[in-house]
């Protein structure tokens, strides 16, 4: 590996032990990848959930970041303000806030900017198309390199500490021009119709399924196809599998046209999805009677502002019913925003709770005890809670306005 | 001795646990125990502490990292790691964790070597030895 005089001086400790520890780690994970120098990012967007002695160790000496970097949401649905409001159990909630505690600290005098958010791009994080960056979360990075074109490899989660904390990454995977490219393309049916979240999410989540390491180019999708629409497309197929990248030709930087998404190659494969494939994809979550959910978790990726406004208007005179639970996720800013817009006082008085946790409850899933049946309109959120629930619980992915119809009834009067 | 690729750490002996399976840090091990967690496998239950994990390779999850590291603190981490291919997270785990790592044999990893016996794992050669 090829470092810089900085790089080296890092590796040698002339900038301080935490730094030192980073830049080895990324060294030796360059090696072992087969790059052959660092480069510099434009940004980082980091975990929130570090063993607090990992952070304490990686960030000696250091006073500031190098580089702007937002934190993903607080992991597993947890959030320090509303777990009580949420129903999680307060053993967990308290084995949980003296490490959120010890982490808040550092990341305010460090400068970690406390987004809670994964989608970053929507909070300022939003890093010019074919910049370097070093982005953890299969969603946030795979809208990375799809809708912005700014290039983040599949790092994990120490990885990418390490580049936030010295500004580097080793240059290699989905960096360079040639690893960009789609190699199948998707195309439809005719009678497969995309209208709510959850035909755009099943069609994602059946991409997801059946492509291995590879990138895709969706080439018959409306040009005026909305940010939310593409983010329930494009994130599950990163959960279901391991899709690099997501091209959508006149819609995403890298796809001006079907061509240019191909880098002038022929493609590997054409997949065509049937209507059939969709209603088997809705299937593998399902359970019968809409009514029975015990809870319908939004926000898997967080919720924005247009879809707040969307979920407060659906929700005006309504009231959950009963038993029923609600829960939105979505970054402290735009939680500020709504409050501003009126639609947070819509949602909590129809008895939702907002938190800035992660809907898809990765790594622990801390549902309320005794939920039996979790109803969604996110395939992302239906297939990881499905697998943290080991079979606790039933889930169901539907439109999000059958999701709020569900669990609430009209107040009188 | 088999010859692979060396891809990190040092050298570590241990006895040998098999997975015929992609294995992960997040969801397959109990990052305080050291236990295999994963339900309906025959090795539920075993602990990892100080054993050299053969498997086929990792299955991602993009956090296992931290689970690798505490497990590591705990003092409950695999002395090793081989594999046929090490797919980027587990080569980040092991790097995380100091211990040697090797892929890239031209046999299955996991069908020459036998659940429970002692090997020795060299990350500077790339070799894995069976003592017995």
């Amino acid at each position: 590996m090829q470092l810089t005089k900085y790089e080296q001086e890092m590796a040698d400790g002339k900038h301080g032990r935490g730094l030192q520890r980073a830049i080895n780690v990324l060294i030796q994970y360059g090696d072992a990848v087969g790059a052959n120098r660092m480069v510099e990012i434009a940004s980082a967007h980091v975990m929130p959930k570090e063993p607090p002695e990992l952070l304490e160790e990686y960030t000696l000496d250091m006073e500031e970041l190098p580089v702007k970097t937002t934190l993903h949401p607080y992991m597993s649905a947890f959030s320090p303000e509303k777990w009580e409001q949420m129903g999680i159990d307060r053993a967990y909630a308290e084995s949980e806030l003296p490490d959120c505690e010890k982490r808040r600290k550092i990341h305010e005098e460090l400068g970690f900017i406390r987004t809670y958010s994964c989608l970053p791009m929507t909070l300022g994080n939003l890093p010019p198309s074919g910049s370097y960056n070093s982005w953890i979360g299969s969603c946030a990075q795979i809208l990375s390199n799809s809708m912005m074109g700014a290039r983040t490899n599949k790092d994990g989660t120490i990885v990418n500490m390490c580049a936030a904390l010295t500004g580097r990454t080793p240059y290699f995977g989905l960096l360079k021009d040639e690893n960009r490219f789609a190699q199948i393309i998707i195309r439809r049916a005719p009678d497969v119709l995309l209208e709510t979240d959850d035909d755009y999410g099943a069609l994602g989540y059946f991409v997801g399924e059946n492509v291995t390491n590879k990138s895709v180019v969706f080439d018959d999708l409306d040009p005026k196809i909305s940010f939310d629409h593409l983010k329930y497309l494009i994130a599950p197929a990163a959960a279901s599998g391991s899709v690099h990248i997501c091209h959508v030709v006149g819609v995403t930087p890298e796809a001006p046209t079907l061509e240019a998404a191909l880098g002038g190659k022929e493609p590997e494969k054409i997949l065509t999805v049937t209507k059939e494939n969709i209603e088997d994809t809705k299937l593998k979550f399902y359970f019968k009677n809409l009514q029975d959910a015990d809870i319908v978790l939004l926000g898997c990726p967080h919720v924005t502002v247009e879809e707040a406004g969307h979920i407060a208007k659906l929700l005006r005179g309504r009231k959950l019913r009963e038993g029923k639970r609600l829960w939105l996720g979505m970054g402290n800013p735009i939680y500020t925003l709504c409050k501003d817009m009126g639609y947070t006082k819509v949602i909590e008085d129809a008895g939702g709770v907002i938190s800035n946790g992660c809907m898809a409850t990765i790594p622990d899933s801390p549902l309320p005890y005794g939920t039996k049946r979790v109803l969604t309109n996110s395939f992302k959120a239906a297939h990881y809670v499905n697998s943290l629930q080991k079979g606790k619980a039933k889930v169901m992915v539907t439109s999000l306005e059958k999701c709020l119809e569900a669990i609430t009834r009209q107040l009188e009067g | 001795m088999m010859k692979g690729r060396a891809v990190c750490g040092n050298i570590a002996k241990g006895e040998a646990i098999v997975f015929q399976a992609p294995f992960s840090f997040i969801g397959d091990m109990d990052p305080k125990s050291g236990e295999v967690t994963m339900a309906n496998h025959p090795l539920f239950g075993t602990n990892l502490k100080g054993k050299v994990l053969i498997v086929t390779t990792g299955h991602g999850g993009t956090i296992a990292p931290f689970m690798a590291y505490e497990a590591q603190r705990n003092g409950c981490g695999p002395a090793a790691i081989a594999c046929n291919y090490a797919d980027n997270i587990t080569v980040e785990c092991a790097i995380v964790m100091g211990i040697p790592l090797v892929d890239g044999f031209q046999e299955d990893i996991t069908k020459s070597i036998n659940n429970g016996q002692m090997v020795i794992v060299d990350g500077n050669n790339g070799t894995i030895d069976v003592i017995s």
